[in-house]
């Protein structure tokens, strides 16, 4: 035996011969490692490890809640809420602070990836990003030479940090760039829309408000004011971006002592918290509204202190009234078919939407005459209603004539309020441009947002594109009907999804899957490029072609997509390097531009991409020259030392130190432009002041408030009651009027309006009723035998579609829909404790954990033998159906099933505890109807379609 | 000295060994990296897996598809190739185990230079691995006895008290996505056992006796 040392020495001596021979390379030479010197190794050795504190944004739901973030070593550690900001003024949510959950996933997307197997199969093989640009790229060259770049779409997906991605497809030549809103609530936005060019009418309960003080200072408002809040399918508790509007409505009811009412199908969370809870019949919000305004103009009395409910001044500040009122009283003499009741009288309201007259009466009443007051309908009753655009018109007028419009404590339209971004940077302009295309044998010139699939083919008034008709047009192509290119046709060859997940939420899932699938007679498929950008590996992915992955919320950069009653905005600033080989949607623009430019595609220039953005700052700095962009009107005016009227661009700083230049012509008030630098430098926020009553001005000759004429944004800068008119010197004018020219001209009624028995977009207050609808539609009577039901789903921000790859976040108990109801399993699951996140494996035995249920109404159950925890069927007219456990209780209307929005049914693997309980949870789509697409947007009807219910 | 000759032998066998497990978990299955495995001298570890390559279609995917979909892919994937995984109590990647490799790596002159990778990859910690064993080598050649001990003493401790700690669970979850006679089910086998032995080889060296 030898010792250690003599064996180590032998060896060494021995090695020498040995070893010298032997002279090895390695296989390849790239290292992920390299050599430091004394120098680097000591500073990384004695690196300090204190906590740096970092702002951002977040994007686990759409609410964008400012953030502070805890970075150390270089990674995050903590995410708290950001006192800076307004929107959520320190708070941050459990979904939120679960944030870590999701970036530091080890099921994130980490590398591109090609399909190798056929689309659904979920088979890929890994590539390398130039490999991945360059197969998207030629296959773009190729599909935009044979058939178009309009056969393309860029679908966003999520709103936020889109940018990059619209404006490359903008060069490109498409222009069918799309986000989710077409499939979250168009109907409910169209009223103000029409009237206000705004989108989001909120109660004004917001606090902190920036407010400018009689003497001149700026000071922190948290007074409530609102005195009565009316929610009529919204649960902003739960469903809704507006974070701030589920803090504000208790606040708005401990400290103001403001009225809470809910007006629901189901006992909703926000329900819950209100004085009162009015169950209505599903897709009956129209009517409801409807007989309240008849009731408040047959019964107003200005001398009647007890009934006055109109503020007459409203019509100073609006055009049209004559023509609204006169069109809506013309349906008052008129017998109802379905139940020979006059229309819009409490009886018949009653008679449709199930709550007594009585109620109704009081309703309207109490509406009319609390002031300030709010009524406000959510995303997931007209904005998902067929008809869900009379509700929104009527909706938005009840809050105008009774005064509440832009009032302290009212209504306000946050579209129309919040901070403009995006400018020059999205790349709109690039839609000007001129192209030619062989219409019928004959070239003919137009612009390229003259190619629009939907706004110049079968939805033009669809403001926010149609993506809810996207497996038809995939199937059948797209036909131009409006404008200069009428006639053309072509197919749709490629979509890029991006943050999105279209086979769960854009419709029913079997039909997108179909038409993802779909292949023409050469066995190819008809769509032959799909392309998945995300974080998170979703459903859609599965049908892809190419997955790319990007950068995260906390590696990225962009701007807060928010609806704020006043101008703010915040940064989302990258607080750590992006992990894995995701990219940042500004790298992932320039590479793709840049291929496509090598390739040949002379739309690409490099000026308007890799040269012009040589970094994500440059792109924000860009995005954020248009801040905040409203007018400078109101009380107490914004800005007194400011012309009134005039648009304000700037950082905050400069225009309160008065560092501005005034342009008089273009009558425009320019600080220094808000920069990334600038927001840094503020905790990542930026505040300017809030008014109230921003369409009027105190004309001191007259002695009295006058229409300002610079807010709201319509065409006549005052609210618009009419939507298609001619002004005194021969305009046509109005946000129906181009969409009817178009009609005119080219002689051929959008598809939409065929269905519903128009020959153009009305030019004022309208009516139509729900198409599925048997208590209110004699075509849908039939109905009601066999399919006695009304499905109903609801929105879930905290569930969202992909965020529950967060074990935790795979159940949260939540208004009836989820409860614990599951079958016995085994999963790992997160425990948050002072010392960070621990997983653990856990055995959840049956009914510990919450799954997606079906949710049904005592006595309904009891008639047909079902109880909480039994296994049903939801059968659909068209025989499609969900199965699910069914949630049995006395907080949900007789006659309605409620099920959770993409909580149930989630068949993508790597979803945590969801994907386990796939088998016998429902996923609400299932039951949508394909061709049940609202009539004038186009948004998918996903709620109040008929059903039956069979135990299983 | 029959037994030093034997050792010294090891030790030129393991850096190359090292070397094709850094390339194939990094890079992965690149057909540069395929043959590499006929370059390394003769041995009961690489044999298999150069005999179970034979089922492969060099030219095609099938290779790459198995690679992505055990390690890659969100929805097919069963291992994940990072030691945070296995080890931090949060199961959550760029962990507390991620730092800590960071300085070790820096006290042994190293830092991460592929951003795209992180401390704790699998490939990473190999590619430490096959870095210490060619120095090994360099140290042999220049007969450095103490530096020799210390090198191999430091190597030890990374397989014994990090490795080994992660790596025969990653090769199980590897198994797990892999049909018996692939070559990915066959490199977990490798893996695992070549871990294992190096770290008794080291001992040995290291043993008074």
């Amino acid at each position: 035996m030898v010792s250690r040392r003599t064996f180590l020495k032998g060896l060494a001596l021995a090695g020498l011969g040995a070893v010298a021979a032997y002279s090895y390379k390695p296989i390849i030479d790239k290292f992920a490692l390299r050599e430091i010197g004394e120098e680097e190794r000591k500073s990384l050795l004695e690196a300090k490890d204190g906590v740096q504190v970092k702002y951002t944004a977040d994007v686990m739901c759409p609410s964008e809640c400012a953030l502070e973030v805890w970075v150390k070593d270089g990674r995050a550690i903590r995410i708290y809420g950001n006192y800076a900001s307004p929107h959520n003024y320190g708070a941050v949510c459990g979904k939120g602070a679960a944030g870590l959950g999701l970036v530091y996933s080890p099921y994130r997307i980490k590398k591109p990836m090609i399909r190798v197997g056929e689309r659904g199969e979920g088979k890929f093989k890994e590539v390398s990003w130039e490999e991945a640009i360059d197969y998207i790229a030629r296959k773009l060259v190729e599909i935009k030479k044979k058939y178009g770049p309009e056969s393309v779409i860029m679908d966003t997906g999520d709103v936020t940090d889109r940018d990059q991605y619209w404006r490359l497809f903008f060069a490109f030549g498409t222009p069918n760039c799309v986000e989710h809103g077409s499939i979250c609530d168009t109907p409910r936005r169209h009223g103000p829309k029409l009237m206000l060019n705004g989108k989001r009418i909120e109660p004004d309960i917001m606090v902190p408000r920036l407010v400018r003080q009689p003497d001149g200072s700026l000071a922190w408002d948290f007074t409530q004011k609102a005195r009565l809040i009316i929610y009529v399918g919204w649960n902003p508790f739960l469903a809704t971006r507006i974070a701030w509007e589920s803090r504000g409505t208790v606040a708005a009811k401990v400290e103001n002592g403001c009225k809470v009412i809910v007006v629901d199908p189901s006992f909703s969370n926000t329900a819950t918290h209100a004085d009162e809870w009015i169950p209505i019949r599903p897709g009956t919000d129209a009517d409801l509204f409807a007989a309240m305004l008849r009731y408040i103009l047959e019964n107003d009395d200005p001398k009647d202190p007890a009934r006055r409910y109109i503020d007459w001044e409203f019509k100073k500040y609006s055009i049209g009234w004559e023509d609204f009122e006169k069109a809506f009283r013309e349906w008052w003499d008129k017998v109802d078919p379905v139940n020979g009741l006059k229309y819009f009288t409490l009886e018949w309201a009653e008679n449709r939407t199930g709550i007594p007259k009585e109620k109704i009466r009081e309703l309207a009443h109490l509406f009319g005459i609390t002031k300030p007051a709010a009524l406000i309908w959510g995303m997931q009753a007209p904005g998902h209603h067929y008809n869900g655009y009379c509700a929104s018109i009527l909706g938005t007028v009840l809050n105008i004539i009774t005064g509440n419009f832009d009032a302290p404590g009212g209504a306000i339209d946050t579209e129309i309020t919040k901070s403009s971004k995006g400018g020059t940077a999205t790349g709109r302009w690039m839609l000007g441009r001129k192209v030619k295309r062989i219409v019928n044998g004959k070239e003919v010139e137009g612009t390229v947002a003259q190619l629009h699939m939907d706004h110049y083919g079968d939805w033009p008034a669809a403001w926010d594109d149609v993506v809810g008709d996207y497996p038809r047009r995939f199937r059948e192509g797209v036909t131009i009907r409006y404008g200069p290119f009428r006639g053309h046709k072509y197919p749709i060859k490629a979509y890029i999804l991006r943050t999105g997940n279209s086979v769960i939420t854009a419709g029913a899932p079997w039909d997108w899957i179909d038409a993802l699938t779909a292949k023409d007679e050469r066995g190819e498929y008809k769509v032959e490029l799909v392309v998945y950008i995300d974080t998170i590996f979703l459903e859609s992915a599965l049908y892809a072609d190419v997955v790319l992955p990007e950068a995260s919320y906390l590696e990225r950069m962009s701007l807060s997509d928010i609806y704020p009653t006043y101008p703010m905005i915040f940064l989302r600033d990258p607080v750590i390097e992006p992990l894995h080989e995701s990219k940042k949607p500004t790298e992932i623009m320039n590479m793709l531009a840049k291929r496509l430019y090598e390739l040949g595609d002379t739309d690409i220039k490099p000026e308007d991409f890799w040269e012009k953005y040589k970094t994500e700052e440059d792109f924000v700095n860009e995005m954020l020259a248009v801040a905040p962009g409203r007018p400078n009107t109101g009380q107490p005016l914004p800005y007194p030392q400011y012309p009134e009227g005039y648009t304000i661009l700037g950082d905050p700083e400069s225009l309160e130190k008065g560092e501005v230049t005034i342009d008089h012509e273009k009558k425009v008030i320019r600080g220094r432009l808000l920069t990334v630098k600038w927001l840094r430098e503020h905790k990542g926020v930026a505040v300017w002041p809030m008014s109230w009553y921003r369409y009027r001005r105190w004309d001191p000759e007259k002695k009295e408030w006058v229409p300002n004429k610079a807010w709201p944004p319509t065409p006549s800068r005052m609210i618009e009651l009419v939507w298609d008119y001619t002004t005194p010197d021969g305009k046509r004018q109005g946000l129906y009027a181009p969409h009817n020219i178009k009609i005119e001209e080219a002689g051929d009624i959008p598809r939409g309006l065929q269905e519903i028995g128009f020959t153009k977009f009305p030019r004022t207050f309208y009516w139509f009723e729900q198409k599925y609808n048997p208590y209110t539609n004699p075509k849908a009577a039939r109905l009601k035998t066999e399919y006695p039901f009304m499905f109903i789903s609801g929105r879930v921000h905290h569930a969202m579609s992909g965020t529950q790859m967060v074990a935790s976040l795979g159940q949260c108990p939540s208004e009836g829909t989820w409860q614990p109801l599951n079958k016995e399993f085994e999963t790992e699951i997160e425990d948050y404790t002072p010392e960070g996140i621990r997983i653990r494996k856990k055995k959840f035995r049956e009914g510990e954990w919450c799954i997606a249920t079906i949710w049904m109404n005592s006595e309904d159950a009891a008639k047909l033998g079902i109880k909480t925890g039994d296994l049903i069927r939801v059968v659909n007219p068209l025989g499609k159906h969900v199965v699910g456990r069914a949630y049995v209780s006395e907080g949900i209307r007789p006659g309605v099933v409620k099920i959770p929005f993409a909580t149930g049914g989630r068949f993508s693997p790597g979803l945590g505890p969801a994907y386990l309980h796939k088998d016998y949870t429902p996923l609400d789509n299932t039951l949508f109807i394909p061709d049940y697409l609202s009539p004038i947007m186009g948004q998918p009807a996903f709620t109040a379609i008929p059903v039956k219910v069979e135990k299983l | 000295m029959k037994e030093v000759q034997e050792i010294v032998g090891w030790f030129v066998l393991r850096a190359a060994i090292y070397d094709f497990l850094r390339s194939i978990f990094i890079l992965g299955p690149k057909p540069g990296v395929l043959t590499a495995l006929y370059r390394i001298p003769a041995n009961p570890y690489t044999q298999t897996l150069s005999e179970s390559l034979l089922k492969y279609d060099v030219a095609g995917d099938d290779l790459l598809v198995e690679h992505t979909q055990i390690f890659t892919n969100p929805a097919t994937m069963t291992a994940v190739p990072y030691a945070s995984y296995y080890l931090s109590p949060s199961k959550l990647l760029a962990s507390e185990v991620t730092i800590s490799l960071r300085k070790l790596y820096a006290e042994l002159g190293y830092t991460l230079q592929d951003k795209t990778l992180l401390e704790d990859h699998v490939g990473v910690e190999l590619e430490v691995m096959y870095r210490l064993a060619a120095k090994t080598l360099d140290t042999l050649k220049e007969g450095k006895e103490k530096e020799l001990e210390e090198l191999i003493r430091k190597q030890l401790y990374f397989i014994k008290d990090h490795m080994l700690k992660w790596i025969p669970q990653f090769c199980s979850d590897i198994k797990k996505g892999a049909s018996k006679d692939s070559f990915y089910y066959k490199l977990a086998i490798m893996l695992e056992t070549f871990l294992a032995d190096d770290a008794k080889m080291l001992e040995l060296v290291l043993s008074e006796e």
